[in-house]
């Protein structure tokens, strides 16, 4: 099943008087259940195709859809809606909020959903989420408190509390040394098994892109190879 | 909650900010709820004194003119004035008809004080006879002509006791001198609110033998209403009913401000009235009432009111201006942050409620700070007692200053501080709900 489709998409950011052409007609499609990799060097619009595919950036050309919706024809309300329901974010700077903890970093999500899950729920599956992504001893630290590797857990478990069917991660490692990295991909990886989630992430470490079975490689804001394994 | 709880903890994050925008906030609210509970508890505690001076709510004095020409203060067509006071009977606790001197000299041996004398008809005077502290003899007999009763201070200055014999030099009302001798009954208590003046009580009838008045006539009668609510109904009712039988001169004609502190010096200073006034026949009766005496004080405390009110929106729009710099500071802050919690799936409205909601905990926490600092004063310094020798006894009660603070007018301020907070958060709030989340998102910080 298709979840992700984007048609001749095309980005320009204006820039001074010119503009920067940033993604040049992409067009490609992403099944249920990948586990996808968007490589290429940097400047090659990997982030631009990853923020449009997240609804918090609109293509200037062409056509993104999820689940078979147009995202352009969607308003700001309905948007929100979608990210918070279908999407979950793994930053590269992780991205936790820092005024709550660990356990409340992850529940975050689920509290700007419109029917949370009774109290008792949500902590069950928190806990669980936590002793997945090896958190189960730091429920109660800040995120200031933590490893960057740590905080990426938090950020995954996060990403994954409310469920969602696609997860989009830039640059989730490149921000941890190639071990931590490696650890966390292998994470994601796992998460993409276990409860059958998408995962589209961009990175520019080719030993990471091996691991996907998916990998659309960029350069110059164009595909130069879409390539199943 | 998920908000608010991030809104309350966004308050921690910068402690030494947070502390002095609150504290600026607590200072504002400090001076404002402080002044109020001052002017309050002085209004009310001027009335107490008053009613208690003056010895009720509202007052009549009569006039008449002699045949020579001259005015003298006194009430002789009573009959009038008693049928005029039946019609508010049902509203009158009590009333006291007295006659006084003002400035009699006591004299007991070589030594001399002034004493200002009032002439009682202690059957109709309960109150009075409730409020009096005996320090030294009895009320049993002061019903008798000649018995006095004395302050503390003045028996003291004398030397005189219960049952000694003093004399006092006085003015008639038509201001010639005469001297009464009277028998020291009790001697009573200094009461704290208005022991500035050294009140001694007589039988009416022998006061008035000696200072030219009959025996049933008196100089004024007060009313001490059982509702203080009703004193200005009850006082045009007075005039209404007088007027049918008598010349009034009404408090009703409230421009011709000279007239009214002729009264008020009457009440006060006492003398006569101005020789301007053509004679008239019979009593002309003038009513005051608690009211128009405290009408300056009013207007006085409005005035207080009004200027700590414009001290406290002055110094809370100083604060706004910082609280606005400081949420504009916040959005640049937490740009990041915000463009995060929008990714994940929050709403515009969320992200504008939790910058309100954290300038309004700010603004709560610091107005809590100014309550609980203007009650500790106004605790503490109600609990200074000051030596009520002087004008400033009208001020105290029981030689106390009293405080006020009514939850009403701190329910005011808080809600005033709380609206003048989120108008000054609206805007950079409403910036931060607009953020585009890409933009958000790459922000540095
Ligand atoms: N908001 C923007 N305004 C102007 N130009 C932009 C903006 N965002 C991206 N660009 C430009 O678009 C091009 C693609 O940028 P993008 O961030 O998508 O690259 P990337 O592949 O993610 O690079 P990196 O690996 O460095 O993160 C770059 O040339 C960049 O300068
Ligand atoms: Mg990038």
């Amino acid at each position: 099943m298709t979840v992700i489709s984007l048609k001749d998409v095309h980005k320009k950011y204006p820039l001074g008087k010119t503009e920067v052409h940033a993604v040049k007609g992409v067009s490609f499609d992403i099944e249920s259940g990948d586990f996808i990799s968007i490589a290429g060097p940097s400047g090659s619009g990997k982030s631009t195709i990853l923020n449009m595919i997240g609804c918090i950036d609109t293509p200037s050309e062409g056509i993104v859809t999820i689940n078979e919706t147009n995202t352009s024809d969607l308003k700001d309300k309905e948007i929100t809606n979608l990210r918070h329901d279908v999407l979950g974010f793994i930053f590269q700077n992780f991205n936790l909020i820092p005024v709550l903890n660990v356990f409340e970093n992850i529940e975050f999500p689920m509290l700007l959903g419109k029917n949370p899950l009774p109290k008792a729920e949500r902590e069950v599956w928190i806990s669980q989420l936590m002793e997945e992504v090896g958190l189960g001893d730091w429920k109660t630290h800040k995120p200031n408190e933590l490893s960057g590797g740590q905080r990426q857990r938090v950020a995954i478990a996060r990403a994954l509390v409310t469920k969602p069917q696609i997860v989009l991660a830039d640059e989730p490692t490149a921000n941890l040394d190639s071990e931590t990295g490696s650890s966390i991909i292998e994470l994601m990886k796992k998460m993409n098994n276990d409860y059958g989630t998408t995962f589209i992430f961009s990175t520019h470490d080719q030993t990471i892109v091996d691991i996907a079975d998916h990998v659309i490689q960029l350069k110059d804001g164009k595909i130069v190879e879409n390539r199943r394994r | 909650m998920n908000i608010s709880k991030i809104s309350m903890r966004n308050i921690t994050r910068q402690k030494k900010r947070s502390f002095l925008l609150g504290g600026a906030i607590a200072f504002g609210v400090f001076i404002i709820i402080t002044i109020g509970s001052f002017t309050a508890g002085m209004t009310e505690t001027l009335k107490e004194n008053f009613t208690s001076i003056m010895g009720g709510h509202i007052y009549i004095l009569g006039t008449e003119t002699l045949d020579s020409g001259r005015i003298v203060q006194v009430i002789g067509d009573t009959a009038d004035l008693e049928r005029a006071i039946d019609t508010v009977d049902d509203l009158v606790k009590e009333y006291h008809v007295r006659s006084q001197v003002r400035m009699g000299e006591i004299i007991f041996g070589s030594k001399s004080t002034t004493l200002q004398v009032s002439g009682i008809d202690w059957n109709k005077e309960q109150l009075l006879k409730d409020t009096l502290t005996i320090a030294d003899g009895s009320l049993e007999n002061i019903e008798k002509a000649g018995s006095l009763i004395i302050p503390e201070k003045v028996a003291d200055k004398l030397g005189v006791i219960p049952g000694e014999t003093v004399l006092i030099r006085m003015d008639t009302v038509t201001g010639q001198k005469n001297v009464g001798e009277f028998t020291v009954a009790a001697i009573v208590q200094e009461q704290d609110s208005f022991s500035f003046i050294s009140a001694g009580y007589t039988e009416m009838g022998y006061l008035n033998d000696l200072i030219g008045l009959e025996s049933d006539e008196y100089q004024y009668l007060n009313l001490h209403l059982k509702d203080i609510a009703q004193m200005d109904i009850v006082a045009e009712k007075l005039v209404t009913e007088l007027e049918k039988t008598s010349l009034v001169d009404a408090g009703d004609d409230e421009d011709e401000d000279g007239e009214e502190d002729q009264r008020h010096g009457m009440m006060f200073g006492g003398g006569m009235t101005s020789a301007s006034d053509e004679p008239w026949d019979g009593t002309k009766f003038s009513i005051t009432n608690l009211n128009d005496i405290m009408e300056p004080v009013l207007q006085l405390v409005n005035i207080l009111n009004i200027v700590s009110l414009a001290l406290f929106v002055i110094l809370m729009i100083i604060t706004m201006v910082g609280l606005i710099n400081t949420f504009r500071m916040v959005l640049i802050e937490r740009t990041k942050e915000i463009g995060t919690m929008r990714a994940i799936g929050m709403h515009r409205g969320s992200v504008r409620s939790i910058f309100l909601l954290e300038a309004l905990y700010l603004a709560l926490f610091g107005a809590a700070g100014g309550i609980i600092l203007s009650f500790a004063t106004t605790i503490i310094t109600g609990l200074i007692r000051f030596t009520a020798d002087s004008a400033l006894g009208l001020f105290l009660h029981s030689g106390r200053l009293q405080f006020i603070t009514t939850p009403v007018s701190v329910l005011q301020v808080v809600f005033l501080l709380a609206v003048m907070t989120l108008i000054a958060v609206y805007l950079p709030a409403k910036k931060a709900a607009k953020l585009k989340v890409v933009d958000a998102l790459r922000a540095q910080y």
